[in-house]
């Protein structure tokens, strides 16, 4: 047992430590875009969804998973956690992460794990709601790579494991909402621009009456902090894979424009006002001694502007991203290795922005 | 047409709903109409579009439609021969327990998955070794049309060659199922 917590606390250290390759900053379109990200919902035949299995079939689950990693050259560099092996402070660091959903986090059932690439483009959660969430994630707008990406990895394991499946619904998933294809596809936006000139409510409306849902950079249920907003795919029934990404391809690339036009309307009538609130987050931001998330949040949303208006030419996106990463307080905590109040937690967040933004 | 929900009256409401590019539509008849008025249709107008949302509606009108047709006791007993799922827990959580469940309640789904999806048939990836039975069986049923094509015609010898052809597939075929 020590020996396993050994290895999970050096996995989660090795976690804290790396940058994802989506928070590096880069790819197509990355002065609105900041991530493309699509999951892929599937269950092993002959098994029943994860409530309704029994430990033992939960325990086969996992078997599989490991089974890839030792089986399947695609898989030989991941690794595997299991849920349960871990403290609380080291889950909420993994949903922070973006590794694993409040979902697998909260369940109460065992045997629940996550198995992930060391640069976290593919990363897959076993015995959440389905037994494998496979997903991708990239930096900027490129979702035909990540279906690319994602479909070679399906592939693989489909040559190792059976999936449940018929000619008639598709890939079978215990909630009929993602049945089908079972895949759905995010694009992550920063539309401070939209929002300034009061345009982001009507598009977001008909994003909404379009079918596609829209949600915070923190996940299902938080709200719109930072200026990003996550559009994604509900129908995953009746349409290929194909038709779904191309239309939310058109959906996003749609809000894309509007920002951009935003934006020039923005610095044709108020540069300087611009200018002057981002330069103000910056101060406040390198000069902070105590600062609460939700302010970190949206000053580091006035940075990000910067760096995508080229008015702030020495932070990179990367030391954005990561930041966004490392304020939050479960890695706050992580970083520190302690149990820590909110106000320890807002000083050491304001020692971590100094930090990385002299860097 | 008679009413979809109390099955007695004639329809003579016909309710549509477009949630962006998906039309429902349910005909019913005018005491049904007012029922669902005064209840689910204004449960049906979000301001978001959210699928969770649909489908926690879709339950709740379900679970009264079989309400309405005396059919609790039915949908009681009615569970998943796999994972022993009832109809009725899949009404309260929304999830179903085996892949199992989408064969034996499929009736029961089909209205569901309509208003969720817009559609009932998957047209995505298909695995691979799924996609090779399912050519087989397509080889089977067109050399089957053949021979019988062959014998009327009373061409024997090709009828022979179609006949070993098909027992040659079937008996692949049957190989490939027991793997």
């Amino acid at each position: 047992m020590e020996i396993m917590n050994n290895k999970n606390t050096m996995l989660i250290r090795e976690l804290r430590d790396t940058t994802p390759q989506w928070a590096k900053g880069d790819g197509p379109f990355n002065h609105i875009v900041v991530s493309t990200r699509i999951r892929l919902a599937r269950n092993i035949r002959n098994i029943p969804f994860p409530f309704k299995a029994s430990n033992n079939q939960l325990r086969q689950v996992i078997g599989q998973a490991e089974n890839l990693i030792k089986n399947n050259k695609y898989f030989y560099d991941c690794k595997i956690i299991k849920i349960n092996d871990l403290n609380n402070m080291d889950i909420q660091f993994l949903v922070e992460k973006r590794l694993i959903s409040i979902s697998l986090a909260q369940l109460n059932y065992p045997n629940r794990a996550f198995l992930y690439k060391p640069d976290e483009v593919i990363s897959i959660m076993v015995n959440e709601e389905d037994h494998f969430r496979i997903q991708c994630l990239l930096p900027g707008f490129q979702l035909e790579k990540v279906w690319e990406i994602i479909n070679c990895y399906d592939d693989q394991i489909m040559s190792e494991i059976e999936f449940a499946f018929n000619e008639n619904e598709g890939f079978l998933t215990c909630c009929p909402t993602n049945v089908g294809t079972g895949l759905r596809a995010s694009i992550m936006l920063h539309l401070p621009g939209l929002l300034t000139i009061n345009k982001l409510n009507d598009l977001m409306t008909s994003l909404s009456n379009m079918g596609y849902a829209v949600r915070g950079f923190y996940g299902e249920g938080t709200d719109f902090q930072g200026n990003l907003f996550q559009v994604s795919n509900q129908v995953t029934l009746g349409f290929s894979e194909e038709e779904i990404i191309e239309k939310l391809k058109t959906a996003s690339k749609q809000l894309v424009d509007e920002e951009e036009k935003a934006r020039e309307e923005i610095m044709l009538h108020s540069r300087k006002r611009i200018e002057d609130q981002i330069m103000r987050a910056y101060g406040i931001l390198t000069n902070a001694r105590i600062i609460p998330i939700a302010e970190a949040i949206d000053l580091l949303s006035k940075i990000r502007l910067g760096i995508e208006l080229g008015i702030m030419t020495n932070i990179g996106y990367n030391i954005i991203n990561t930041l966004m990463l490392i304020i939050q307080p479960g890695y706050i905590q992580l970083l520190r290795n302690s149990k820590m109040n909110e106000n320890e937690i807002d000083l050491v967040r304001a020692e971590l922005i100094k930090e990385l933004l002299h860097y | 047409m008679i009413c979809q929900i109390c099955k007695k009256n004639e329809a003579t409401v016909t309710i549509v709903k477009l949630i962006g590019l998906y039309k429902t539509e349910l005909h019913v008849c005018k005491e049904c109409a007012q029922c669902l008025l005064g209840e689910t249709i204004s449960s049906f107008s979000f301001s978001q579009y959210n699928m969770n949302e649909i489908l926690d509606n879709l339950l709740d009108t379900f679970g009264k439609y079989e309400k309405a047709e005396n059919l609790v006791k039915l949908s009681n007993e009615m569970n998943c021969p796999d994972c022993h799922m009832t109809y009725n827990e899949f009404i309260q959580s929304g999830k179903l327990g085996c892949s199992q469940c989408y064969e034996y309640f499929r009736k029961q789904l089909k209205p569901i998955l309509g208003r969720l999806h817009g559609h009932l048939q998957h047209i995505g990836k298909v695995p691979l070794d799924i996609k090779e039975r399912f050519h087989k069986l397509k080889r089977i049923k067109k050399f089957k049309n053949e021979l019988q094509q062959a014998v009327l015609r009373e061409e024997y010898e090709k009828a022979a060659k179609l006949r070993d052809l098909i027992i040659e597939e079937e008996k692949t075929f049957k190989n490939g199922n027991n793997e």
